[in-house]
């Protein structure tokens, strides 16, 4: 018996019709048709069950629907199995007035919780995912969302804690759920709450706005009997066991006194898992629930659910509409669905004040950024006299998007470049302690996510082109521990070696030794980086230039000759691999063959600054000087803003910072 | 301060510096502005600056007073001029991230100075660079066209020093003039595609004569570098460079600079293999004097004439220039490129 319901934008219609693959397709588009982003679509679980067995083979004009009691016209029924997401929660917390009851062992709690998961697996099918979370002092992710058959072995869990029962509940209720598939939060509890943040109301209220169905098992009475017998043994047999605990928390119970009824935290679950069409489940006396079983039910019931799906008329957008779902001609059947769903009012507008030209305090940056005008921004933040300043009265006013926590930490980064970039050193600081400050705030509970990954590439684009490389070291080192083995981020590392080496002469102002040792370095994690291919191209590259900057000249050749960096995609660097084999043929005294990379470079950026002059220093050194002394004429009249690619390359990847940060802002609205 | 001057002259030069056609040698105090020398296919011009003891400028030598020697062999000096030829100035400014604020501006005071000392027929040109060199004024005598330039420079951006000085020294130049390229820089580089090595090739190449004026931070001093050996020789002065290029800093006032930048050797080695040379100028001090004293220099130079005789006319000719004073300390161009 489930239900499901999703609100999406027309936008979304057509793919998740699409992607459901079966049954009525929506017709495509007419030419000229616009979808509007007010136009929501609902779909609705709806379980159909005659007897306890599910009933199949009916149609739009077998259903009834009714929004805030107005009928609706059903768009579309689907039958389809559609893949799952399956969110599976164990409580692993202690008793907190546990001195009776000896501890179980982390390795034999491990064991079970990985036993009973991967029994769960077992009735799953290769396109579904699961996710285990476990409650304890703290909400523990056993496996990240994956598909069934990737689920790793369980190498820790802490146990025997407090339990964090209703936010680790909330984490799972508000998992994103894509619009092809359906998530199904299963979650046994021993019953109570000692630490939770939040209320048991609170999770209702979000169950109620929940994509999930939502099923609760509950073996408290099991825990009652060992308190029960317990506190007997202790009272009147005199057999007290010391208390391991000086503190005894508050407990938030869901089930209270003898007659095992659900109290009002109970209830509230109650109401919640019902309110998606789930349920919560008591077990009997000294019976352990089983998760299995469960499941299984709620699995059946959830595979053979039609999918209803219809756009409001009639009604209000906003506020909470209640659903109503019938089989009229089959009256003995019962039907499940979803109570309803709630939309919440839209925040009442308001005149933004207008985006000032040049802005440079800090309400003026933030509403250049809330109205995207990031030209006006960055001209802005260039003029900014003191950036720390700047930077502590953004962290003392707090986040200006209290519900947008990402679109701050993206404003973050944007503040801090003037301060990353500062030529004074208390200032850069400040920078530093801003990013450092947001790469804590940004880790997403569950799992390091696209976000966090986006974010940190941004800050270590903006670090390299500070020249930062002891910073940029230090973040890459932070961002590679989230995300092992990420190229981008071990390509980070590669560059601040290279920075450290100094921009021209390797290591100038360096001792030889230190100089040497900086050099093995960024060659060894250049040439670490050949084989992954998202930056192997560029670590070639820049391993071409050390060693040419090292006097290697014909190990640098054979890399800047190599066909795939020839032809490498990136403009920028198929013009940087035609100025280093100029830079390198001049070395070798090849000056035709010189001069030739050069004029190729320029054909790739016609009026490079960079490779103008090396062909100048060329053709005049050939004898040709009338050509040198033409380009010199031309290159000191040019007036052109474009970037020279070279002036950038030690910058790192820094000239890719618009499109790093751009879609930075994008994942953070 | 010494200073030289020497330019090739490949047949296909020839009619261009053959300066105008005249009988004889002229007379060094002649205040005309043309010199007057008939030329020849290896016709090869040199400019040399003579001082004295007390550094002050010996302008009373004849062509029979100064020895020459190309690639080793003697050269018959056929003519000598003082001050007489035009002079064109490249003033080449920094204006990349490393030289902003007040410097900029008592750097802009300084070239408006220099811009009205130049003498009735002088110009001046001006180039602003940081990681690109743009020509921001062409060669002009309007003070105010350049005034208005100079005030109106936007300083920031990185640097190419070498790409700047490549090329300011390979811009086309006009026959008849002599030709001085100042730059004011830190001396830093960070983003030029030339290398030190290529650099010194070009100047090998071409004619102008490239000094360095370097601000230095600290106090109120104005430092003359020079090369180790050049001031000790007497009786007669040599125009081969030092062997080393570890730079011995005259400091008056005896007030501390910062450290020079890591690519002063090399400018030390480079300016003198054009004849120029490498001054350090404390920001607190007249600018504008350090300017005009630099116009000075180049301004009281000998121009030798002589037909390249007895040596091969293609590579590189090693010059040595001698001059028969005792006590007298002589800079000269190291040597040309056929």
């Amino acid at each position: 018996m489930t239900a499901r319901l999703a609100i999406i934008t027309a936008g979304l219609v057509a793919g998740a019709a699409a992607l459901a693959g079966q049954g009525q397709r929506p017709s495509p588009p007419a030419p000229g048709q616009t979808f509007r982003s007010s136009t929501d679509v609902v779909m609705v679980d709806v379980s159909v069950r005659d007897s306890g067995r599910p009933v199949t083979g009916l149609t739009v004009a077998d259903f009834v629907l009714t929004d805030n009691g107005v009928r609706q016209q059903i768009e579309s029924v689907e039958a389809a199995a559609v893949p799952i997401d399956v969110t599976l929660v164990m409580d692993v917390s202690g008793n907190p007035r546990g001195p009776w009851a000896p501890r179980i062992p982390p390795a034999k709690t491990l064991a079970a919780v990985e036993a009973e998961a991967r029994q769960v697996t077992t009735l799953l099918r290769p396109d579904d995912r699961v996710r285990l979370l476990a409650i304890d002092t703290y909400m523990q992710q056993l496996w990240p969302l994956q598909p069934v058959a990737a689920a790793p072995a369980i190498r820790r869990v802490e146990s025997n804690g407090l339990a964090a029962l209703y936010d680790t509940l909330a984490v799972a209720l508000l998992q994103p759920v894509e619009p092809a598939r359906r998530h199904v939060v299963v979650a046994r509890t021993k019953g109570r709450d000692t630490i939770s943040a939040i209320s048991a109301a609170a999770v209702r209220a979000m169950a109620e706005r929940s994509d999930a169905l939502f099923h609760l098992v509950i073996m408290e009475q099991v825990a009652a009997e060992e308190a029960m017998l317990s506190s007997f043994q202790c009272t009147y047999m005199g057999l007290c066991w010391p208390t391991r605990r000086p503190w005894v928390p508050f407990q938030r119970r869901l089930i209270g006194g003898p007659g095992q009824v659900l109290s009002a935290d109970g209830l509230a679950l109650s109401a919640a898992a019902q309110s998606t069409r789930g349920d919560l489940h008591q077990t009997g006396l000294l019976i352990a629930p089983s998760l299995v079983s469960t499941f299984t039910k709620a699995f059946d019931d959830f595979r053979s659910s039609y999918v209803l799906r219809y756009t409001p008329r009639g009604e209000a957008r906003t506020g909470w509409h209640a659903i109503s779902v019938t089989v009229p001609k089959f009256s003995k059947y019962t039907v499940r669905a979803r109570t309803g769903y709630g939309i919440d009012d839209p925040a009442p507008a308001r005149t933004p004040p207008p985006v000032a030209a040049n802005p440079r305090t800090l309400a003026e940056l933030t509403n250049a950024f809330e109205h995207h005008a990031y030209q006006a921004m960055a001209t802005g933040l260039r003029q900014v006299v003191d950036p720390a300043r700047l930077i502590r009265e953004f962290v003392e006013a707090g986040n200006p998007w209290p519900s947008a926590p990402r679109r701050e930490a993206t404003f973050a980064i944007e503040l801090a470049e003037p301060a990353v970039f500062s030529l004074r050193a208390p200032t850069r600081e400040e920078g530093d302690r801003l990013l450092d400050r947001f790469s804590r705030l940004i880790r997403h509970p569950l799992e390091p996510d696209e976000f966090e990954r986006a974010w940190y590439y941004a800050v270590l684009t903006q670090l390299q082109g500070a020249l930062r490389p002891a910073a940029t070291e230090a973040f890459a080192d932070r961002a590679l521990a989230r995300f092992p083995g990420e190229p981008r981020f071990l390509f980070a590392k590669a560059v601040a070696a290279d920075q450290r080496l100094g921009v021209g002469t390797p290591g100038g102002g360096l001792p030889r030794t230190t100089m040497l040792s900086a050099a093995d370095a960024a060659r060894a994690q250049f040439e670490a980086l050949l084989t992954r291919p998202e930056v192997a191209d560029e670590a070639r590259l820049r391993l071409a230039r050390l060693l040419q900057r090292l006097g290697r000249t014909s190990e640098a050749l054979a890399h800047l000759t190599e066909d795939r960096l020839k032809n490498a995609p990136d403009p920028v660097l198929r013009f940087l691999q035609r100025l280093f084999l100029g830079h390198a043929l001049v070395t070798l005294n090849r000056p035709d063959e010189t001069i030739d990379a050069f004029r190729s470079a320029l054909s790739i950026v016609p009026g490079s600054h960079s490779a103008q002059v090396a062909l100048m220093n060329t053709l005049l050194s050939r004898g040709d000087r009338d050509e040198a002394e033409a380009i010199a004429e031309r290159v000191q009249t040019e007036r052109t803003t474009n970037l020279d690619p070279w002036w950038m390359y030690w910058q790192g990847q820094y000239r890719l910072y618009p499109q790093v940060i751009a879609h930075l802002r994008g994942l953070g609205q | 301060m010494i200073r030289a001057r020497f330019a090739s002259v490949l047949a296909v030069w020839t009619a261009c510096l053959t300066i105008s056609a005249g009988a004889g040698p002229p007379d060094p105090q002649d205040p005309a502005p043309q010199a007057t020398f008939r030329g020849g296919v290896n016709a090869v011009t040199v400019d040399v600056t003579v001082r004295d003891r007390n550094r002050r400028a010996i302008t009373d030598l004849k062509a029979d007073d100064f020895e020459v020697s190309d690639n080793g062999v003697r050269q018959q000096v056929d003519s000598v001029s003082y001050g007489k030829l035009p002079i064109d100035i490249t003033v080449a400014l920094d204006v990349s991230l490393s030289v902003t604020g007040e410097l900029l501006e008592r750097l802009r005071l300084a070239v408006v100075q220099l811009m009205r000392d130049l003498g009735r027929d002088d110009r001046l040109k001006l180039l602003l660079f940081n990681m690109r060199a743009s020509r921001s004024v062409d060669f002009t005598n309007d003070v105010r066209l350049v005034e208005k330039a100079v005030r109106s420079a936007a300083a920031g951006g990185s640097t190419s020093l070498l790409d700047a000085v490549s090329i300011a020294l390979v811009t086309r130049m006009t026959p008849d003039r002599r030709h001085l390229v100042v730059f004011f820089t830190d001396a830093t580089d960070s983003t030029s595609t030339t290398t030190p090595e290529v650099l010194r090739i070009v100047a090998q190449r071409t004619r102008a004569t490239l000094t360095l004026v370097i601000p230095a931070p600290i106090g109120p001093v104005t430092v003359i570098q020079s090369g180790g050996g050049a001031a000790s020789r007497t009786p007669t002065g040599t125009t081969t460079p030092p062997t080393t290029t570890t730079t011995s800093m005259t400091i008056s006032r005896g007030l501390q600079l910062t450290p020079p930048s890591p690519l002063e050797p090399f400018f030390n080695l480079l300016t003198r293999e054009t004849g120029g040379t490498v001054l350090r100028a404390a920001t607190g001090a007249d600018l504008s004097a350090t300017f005009r004293r630099v116009l000075e220099d180049f301004r009281s130079a000998y121009v030798l004439y002589y037909n390249a005789r007895g040596v091969d006319r293609g590579g590189f000719h090693e010059l040595e220039v001698n001059v028969r004073r005792e006590g007298a300390t002589i800079l000269a161009r190291r040597g040309y490129w056929n």
